[in-house]
């Protein structure tokens, strides 16, 4: 196992990173973005951190997803506007990753679709991989910070347009984020609440 | 054994509410859902919009239009899982100008629970109803401009009737949402039922330019008030909470909500048993009911006051009391007839024919005075005893006898009746005793009819020995039969006995298992009025 030492550049905290694939992590001490850029830890220079609240995941949560064991290293905090939605990163006990979109408590679990290119353009549908998706929402979603560790560079205040979807039987969604060319393309299953089991479930409210 | 956690994980932090102070009355709101994106201040209302940071003013509403049934902040029990009401929204038609909301409006509550997600509440035209975000879309371009009545099928198959569509005006909002909401909000909706049951439904939903699904059920108001527990998570109200799998949710860290629960869960089962013995007292009454409605009738016949004795078609009077002559063709019957007679009666005259051995004789002795002459035999005296015809009974088993006296008033009949096997003369004996009287020391006392059970091991040819006696009013000294007498024999009967045993046994236990549910509910309310009087540590 490959771990690298960081120190954070704004409170020079230090930090272990074990996974390779991390390219961003929040300083727990100081609320700084801090990620890769050719071999150097720089921070991103705004504070990042979220409050972390009541929700049924949290970062360093473990659990079973659909049979497979997971710890939720990070998260990243978007905003639509009108309101938020997280998308925590899961890292899996067999070396795979993947994300697990919550918006307003519904969940979807999500894997990037590699070379899959979108339709040009405003769209109502598209295909991808075989599956038909209907366009339910657009807009523009903007950083808002995140915590833990992440695959990706999510810089606070970072902003693009999106467009997400699903198939119209329900099953599947997909989205679509315009953040760099070609697009980013995900598509991912919606879930119920049995799919999803952590190992501390917490308690219920007070 | 269980793989060691990665290194990334880590225990579940302790959560303290966010606090939000009010930039409008300073007041400090707390906020347990970090989703929340709008809140409206519990002290001032002032509709806030809440960034990660700061808390904006988005302008104030005063008070619901009209009494809301739930307060923000009651909780419910949905399969299993607590769900808080997080936000109230009020809508009316938005061609309804001049509605604030206190006339035809739809009532959202929204529901939220952190494990399981959000659950909407609707009280919509006397109608509740809870509906979930689904994401199907129906196989039409546009389902808001569908005719009431069009058919439309959901891409899962499912297929559902419009039932209304329309626009939506938001009037009021409060609580918290993960959503910003403004009054004056424009929301289009396309209900539909299924059209199979119309307590089933699904909805189309616009907002915005964004689309949302929703499927939804109708809730009984019994159902409702199962689930509704009172406010900040205090001990559930008089109604009952639902049991599920998981057991009642949030009594696992409240001790006295625990007993609380734990003694309506005990009370609820007892009334469910005592309710289940309950029906199966009702069962048993209705099989003893049955079995007294069974058999075939194989003799029947009314015996009349002053009737005397006559001859009957049968040979071999059995009487002892007559003394008649026995039968050379049955000596058996004639001695068990004579036995069971012994066993109902006075004994009657010795026969002398029967195996006495004559002895030597012996000197006479001096004449005794004469003894005075006995007093005749009157035959109403110890009853009248009557031969009836041979009747055949088909097969062994239980027959009832029953004895009715339908003109039976102020009097009492008894009878002792001898059942006799007329081919090896096998004798049964039973007696029953009828007595009715109606004045007004005892209004409608007593019974017109006996009922009389005996079990025939023998079938074939058999007869009845009949000896029936009387008297009238509180007169002790037997007579002849004050009223006329039916007796019917009923062959192939089933005894209700054991049933109205069981019955009886089961109704005891009824009883008492009602009592300890009475004491079990009055103590889960006593317990419960004790909570309540506690102060609530929340403002």
């Amino acid at each position: 196992m490959t771990v690298r030492e960081i120190i954070c550049p704004t409170c020079g905290a230090p930090r272990r990173v074990t996974n390779p694939g991390t390219l961003m992590v929040v300083c727990e001490f100081c609320g700084s973005a801090v990620f890769w850029d050719a071999e150097q830890v720089r921070a991103a220079g705004r504070k990042a951190a979220l409050s972390e609240g009541f929700t049924r995941l949290y970062r360093g949560a473990t659990g079973t997803l659909r049979g497979k064991r997971f710890v939720a290293e990070g998260r990243v905090r978007y905003s639509f506007g009108r309101g938020f939605w997280d998308e925590w990163h899961l890292r899996y006990a067999d070396g795979g990753d993947g994300w697990l979109t919550e918006d307003n408590h519904e969940l979807c679990v999500e894997t990037r679709v590699a070379g899959a290119t979108p339709p040009s353009g405003r769209f109502d549908k598209l295909t991808v991989g075989g599956v038909e998706f209907v366009v339910e929402e657009r807009g523009e979603a903007e950083c808002i910070g995140g915590e833990g560790e992440l695959p990706c560079v999510a810089v606070p205040g970072t902003r693009y347009a999106y467009v997400d979807g699903s198939s119209p039987d329900g099953k599947h969604s997909v989205g679509v984020e315009y953040d760099a060319s070609p697009p980013t393309v995900f598509v991912g299953d919606w879930l119920v609440a049995e799919d999803l089991t952590l190992d501390d479930e917490g308690e219920d409210w007070e | 054994m269980t793989a060691p956690d990665p290194p990334a994980a880590r225990a579940r932090p302790r959560l303290e509410p966010r606090v939000v102070t009010c930039p409008g009355c300073g007041a400090n709101l707390k906020q347990r859902d970090e989703a929340t994106r709008f809140v409206v201040c519990a002290y001032c209302s002032a509709h806030l919009e809440l960034s990660d940071v700061e808390a904006k003013v988005l302008g104030g509403a005063g008070k619901p239009p009209r009494r809301l049934d739930y307060e923000v902040g009651d909780f419910f029990v949905w399969v299993g899982a607590r769900y808080v009401v997080a936000a109230r929204l009020v809508f009316v038609d938005a061609e309804d100008h001049g509605n604030d909301g206190s006339g035809s409006a739809t009532v959202e509550y929204m529901l939220f629970s952190p494990r399981r997600g959000t659950l909407y509440l609707d009280h919509d035209d006397g109608e509740w109803l809870l509906s979930h975000p689904v994401h199907v879309m129906p196989r039409c371009d546009d389902p808001f401009a569908l005719d009431e009545g069009a058919r439309v099928e959901t891409h899962d198959g499912e297929r559902w009737v419009l039932d209304d569509a329309c626009t939506s005006r938001l009037v009021y909002v409060d609580g918290a949402l993960p959503w910003i909401a403004r009054v004056g909000d424009r929301v289009d909706f396309a209900t539909f039922r299924s059209v199979h049951d119309r307590s089933i439904g699904y909805e189309v939903e616009r907002d915005s330019g964004e689309t949302e699904f929703n499927r939804f059920r109708v809730v009984s108001r019994d159902e409702l008030a199962r689930a509704e527990q009172t406010k900040r998570g205090a001990p559930p109200r008089a109604s009952d909470e639902p049991v599920d799998s998981s057991g009642a949710a949030g009594a696992d860290d409240d001790p006295v909500m625990a007993q609380i629960v734990g003694a309506r869960t005990t009370a609820r089962w007892l009334r469910w048993l005592a309710g289940m013995s309950a029906v199966f007292v009702l069962l048993n009454l209705g099989l003893a009911a049955r079995a007294s409605g069974r058999g075939s009738v194989a003799f029947d016949r009314t015996f009349q006051p002053g009737e005397r004795p006559v001859p009957a078609a049968v040979p071999a009077p059995q009487s002892a009391t007559t003394a008649a002559p026995p039968s050379p063709a049955r000596p058996d019957a004639r001695a068990d007839a004579g036995r069971a007679v012994d066993a109902v009666g006075p004994p009657g005259p010795v026969d002398p024919a029967e195996g006495v051995t004559p002895e030597p004789p012996e000197p006479p002795e001096p004449p005794e005075p004469p003894e005075p002459p006995e007093p005749e035999e009157v035959p109403i005296q110890g009853g009248v005893e009557r031969l009836t015809d041979s009747f055949d009974i088909a097969a062994a088993g239980l027959v009832r006898i029953d004895l009715s006296a339908d003109q039976l008033r102020d009097a009492w009949a008894s009878v002792d009746l001898a059942l006799v096997q007329e081919d090896d003369a096998v004798t049964h004996i039973v007696d029953g005793d009828l007595a009715y009287y109606d004045d007004d020391d005892f209004p409608s006392s007593g019974s017109k009819t006996d009922t009389l059970y005996l079990w025939i091991d023998d079938p074939g040819p058999h007869h009845l020995l009949v000896r029936t006696m009387g008297g009238r009013g509180e007169s002790e000294t037997p007579g002849d039969l004050p009223a006329p007498l039916r007796v019917k024999v009923v062959q192939a009967v089933a005894s209700p006995g054991p049933f109205l045993l069981v019955a009886a046994l089961i109704a005891a236990l009824t009883v008492v298992l009602f009592l300890i549910g009475g004491a079990s509910e009055r103590r889960a309310a006593r317990l419960a009025s004790d909570e309540e009087e506690e102060p609530e540590s929340e403002p």
